[in-house]
């Protein structure tokens, strides 16, 4: 902590502030996970083993469309596995083919718009759709995940999923907040 | 449209494990825990977070300011009554009882009952009295159960909450009424807590909407005199309340909270009768029984609308209506505040807060029998309305992994000192996850209030040599705003999953501190004897000798001091908790003339011996087998020189049963061991010391 020596001189402790500034600012920046994000992570891997795809295959794909601090935690559960499925998480841009690389495709800290679209893409496709982005059900997504007060729920659109073919099972619509 | 609450299939055991992660903020598990969570458990547990440092939701290990957050937990666990009461547990608070309704609360020094550098929040609404530059604790209150947690900062936070946040930050949060659904009764009775109760009830409406309704009362006894006997100084009050927040669309959120309240405390007053000035003990009264009438009421608006996660603008609308009627002063005061708030990241690693305030407060004073409110030219004013713009804007900078620095500062228009401005800097250096360093520099100033500039009391000072004499205080409008440069230095780490340690330094520079000196004009405008040296004002009836006394900016201040606090989960069921504040203040005064000089080193006596130089806490927290839960909470603080109070330490202890999920049992006892207690005194005020006493009640609290 060279920040001690300066303490004696508001300027001095300005004038250090100022060089840490310049000299890390070239320095890459990867904002730190929250515990938000290790919750929401561990929500999204928790409710894949809720869910049933018409067809089985030995990879589940989660695709991720969004940047943010989320995303190295959701790497944290690439390779882990759901219901004898190995997960892969992979990180896609809004032009992807979803419906062709996906099982689930999680999207966050992207605008209304595109997230309306890529709905529009994916209806009737057997892709389970699932965003923190407000009112997500309402847009026709398949499951939000809200935050109210200090906890974080989710809310399923089950008229979406069931008309992409998917199943959610009895229990997990149980304990959504809200079900449509 | 089918709605389902929570189903509340979580094992008590398993609450218990969860409620203790959201005790510790920091001691978070790492991502594999919560991946062996049940998703039952994932979404009812809660996320821990702090708003107060940056305005903006931050992990308590990252903020880069010595806070403290006594969460709900602590203090329902702690058998507290009162929010004051709460603020014991702050490391280096110095909370003293000085009557049955007056508390004087204060951190890093100046601790008096108008301890005038802490600004106060209750919800974003600030409740510090701009007529007596004081807080008026008696009357700041809500559901104990609803507060979601008081968030303290030691240190200024000026830069963004404003001016008179010089020594620190005081945030009670309380629960969003999405968080308090259901109904709740709590009762209580004791010697000292009379009677208590409570009720809330929390329900839904449309498809986004909640909404809670809570109403209070209580009654507590008096204290006691110094011979023991009951000082009579009860108090009892009434609060009703409500909130309720729903989203009118996707990304609006709106709330609406407020709350009503009335009451009476009857404190002792002792004062000089104008009317009956022979009337024994030279016509120094002390009077008793007298009710002072305390209502309010307030409103808060709160708009929010979300563009995404690196983006929200909010709205804030404030009215408060507060009214006193004391005998020495009535006071009616009503305020309008406006707050706008913008957050967003213009570039990458840029968090960006700024925004705007206006607050409009006006005053109405009237049976002004002892304490007068005063235009410029001496006559008499019933009435005042003051103005405070405001401007601020915080760039929250993350470097890289490991360095975070965020400048904010605050320029701001108030009706006495016009301009001022108010910078921060501050440094987070995260070494590793789990230890981090955090340096801080801030400017913050203390703006003069309008007690100390248009208020003028009289026949209510006391002070003696040899015999008793007056001292009439005279308001002073050229005052200038105190001063304070800032530098804080801190330390936290986590070792493994069951040790905390926060360590906090700071080293503050006061300067033009408000001090007494004498005046040159009498209270009634005519001109004392002996000027020069030591003017002396004759009463009509000459009955008591009155020194006629202004205010200056005649010190200079020098504190610093270290705050600790330790955490320990010794065991599962078993938590500790231990605080340890010290603190030095050296003043000085900064006159030209010998005779000022003088009458300014009794001031510099009086500022170093305001506050104990030591206070510490240890508290733990058993939560027993067969759901029994008891909890030990012992404090301590070393003597208040001024106030002629020595050390002393207090015992608390609270035993609980919980029957099931929803109905606890609880008895707690407090400052056991000591029949009674003062805890502070002081003459400017006209009140008089009373004494707290050994004390116990129990309590039923049931949530259907």
């Amino acid at each position: 902590m060279s920040v001690t020596k300066s303490t004696s001189s508001k300027a001095a402790i300005l004038g250090f502030i100022i060089a840490t500034l310049l000299s890390l600012h070239a320095m890459t920046v990867r904002a730190a996970t929250s515990p938000e994000d290790k919750i929401k992570t561990a929500i999204i891997y928790k409710i894949t083993k809720f869910i049933s795809w018409p067809k089985r295959t030995q990879n589940l794909t989660i695709c991720v469309l969004g940047e943010g601090s989320i995303n190295n935690e959701l790497h944290k559960i690439n390779h882990k596995n759901t219901m004898g499925r190995r997960l892969s998480v992979t990180h896609r841009d809004a032009n992807a083919p979803f419906d062709k690389l996906c099982d689930a495709l999680f999207m966050h800290s992207i605008d209304n718009a595109t997230v309306k679209s890529v709905l529009k893409r994916l209806e009737g496709k057997p892709v389970l759709t699932i965003s923190d982005l407000r009112s997500f059900t309402d847009y026709g997504g398949m499951i939000g995940l809200n935050r109210s007060g200090k906890k974080i729920n989710f809310s399923i659109n089950n008229t979406s999923a069931s008309g992409a073919d998917l199943n959610i099972s009895s229990k997990l619509l149980k304990l959504a907040k809200t079900v449509k | 449209m089918k709605t389902q609450l929570l189903p509340t299939i979580l094992a008590s055991s398993l609450l218990l494990a969860i409620n203790a992660q959201a005790d510790h903020p920091v001691k978070e598990p790492d991502n594999d825990d919560f991946l062996d969570f049940s998703l039952e458990e994932l979404i009812s547990l809660d996320i821990p977070d702090v708003t107060s440092v940056s305005r903006k939701k931050q992990r308590l290990m990252d903020s880069a300011a010595a806070i403290f957050v006594i969460t709900s937990e602590d203090i329902l666990r702690s058998g507290v009554t009162s929010i004051p009461e709460a603020l014991r547990m702050v490391p280096g608070m110095q909370v003293a009882r000085f009557n049955g309704n007056t508390w004087s609360i204060s951190t890093r020094g100046f601790n008096y009952i108008f301890a005038n550098k802490l600004l106060v929040l209750i919800d974003g609404r600030t409740v510090y009295s701009p007529l007596f530059s004081g807080v008026n604790w008696d009357v700041q209150d809500t559901l104990m159960e609803d507060i979601d947690r008081i968030e303290v900062i030691r240190g200024p936070g000026a830069a963004l909450w404003g001016a008179n946040a010089v020594n620190g930050v005081i945030n009670v949060i309380t629960k969003k009424a999405a968080d308090t659904q259901g109904n709740l009764v709590s009762l209580g009775a004791g010697n000292e807590e009379k009677a208590f109760g409570a009720y809330r009830h929390g329900g839904e409406f449309g498809e986004t909407g909640y909404y809670k309704v809570y109403f209070k009362a209580f009654e507590r006894d008096g204290l006691a005199k110094a011979d023991g006997s009951d000082a009579n100084d009860d108090w009892k009050m009434k609060r009703a309340g409500f909130r309720t927040e729903w989203k009118p669309t996707a990304d609006t959120d709106l709330t609406f909270l407020g709350d009503i309240y009335e009451g009476t405390t009857r404190p002792i007053l002792k004062i000089f009768d104008k009317n009956d000035p022979f009337a024994g003990n030279n016509g120094i009264q002390r009077l008793e029984n007298t009710d002072r009438d305390q209502r309010g009421g307030n409103l808060i608006a709160h708009w929010k609308k979300t563009i995404s996660d690196a983006e929200d603008y909010s709205l804030r609308a404030v009215l408060d209506d507060y009214q006193n009627f004391d005998y020495r002063i009535t006071e009616k005061r009503q305020s309008f505040d406006l707050e706008f708030q913008h957050y967003f990241q213009p570039l990458e690693n840029h968090d960006l807060v700024w925004g705007a305030s206006f607050r409009r407060t006006w005053y109405q004073l009237s049976d002004m029998r002892y304490i007068e409110h005063r235009d410029k030219d001496g006559n008499k004013k019933d009435s005042r309305q003051d103005n405070l713009y405001s401007l601020f804007a915080q760039d929250d900078i993350t470097l890289n992994k490991s360095w975070n620095v965020s400048f904010s500062a605050r320029y701001e228009h108030n009706a006495f000192t016009g301009e001022e401005f108010q910078p921060n800097a501050k440094l987070t250096w995260k070494a590793t996850e789990d230890r981090t360093f955090w340096a801080s520099v801030s400017k913050a100033v203390k703006t003069p209030s309008v007690s100390e500039t248009a208020v003028f009391s009289d026949n209510i000072t006391f002070a003696s040599i040899g015999s008793p004499f007056i001292v009439s205080i005279a308001g002073n409008r050229d005052l200038n705003s105190e001063e304070l440069n800032a530098f804080e230095l801190g330390y936290r780490e986590q070792f493994g999953s069951s040790f905390r340690l926060d360590i906090t330094g700071f080293y503050n520079q006061y300067e033009n501190i408000v001090a007494y000196v004498s005046d040159t004009k009498c209270p009634d405008g005519s001109m004392p004897l002996n000027p020069q040296a030591f003017p002396i004002c004759l009463s009509g009836n000459n009955s008591l000798l009155r020194f006629p006394t202004t205010l200056v900016n005649g010190l200079d201040a020098t504190t610093y001091g270290l705050e600790v606090v330790a955490d320990w989960q010794a065991k599962d069921w078993w938590k500790l908790q231990f605080t340890y504040g010290w603190l030095q203040v050296d003043a000085s005064h900064n006159a030209n003339s010998p005779a000022l000089a003088s009458a300014l080193q009794a001031n510099e006596q009086l500022v170093e011996n305001l506050s104990a130089k030591n206070t510490m806490n240890l508290r733990s927290s058993m939560n027993l087998p067969n759901q029994w839960y008891f909890d030990v909470w012992v404090r301590g603080i070393s003597n208040l020189k001024d106030a002629d109070v020595s050390g002393y330490t207090a015992l608390d202890l609270r035993l609980a049963k919980k029957i099931n999920d929803n109905l606890e049992f609880s008895i707690v006892a407090q400052n056991l061991f000591d029949k009674q207690r003062a805890e502070f005194s002081e003459i400017f005020s006209g009140l008089d010391a009373t004494e707290i006493e050994e004390s116990w009640y129990a309590q039923v609290r049931w949530s259907f």
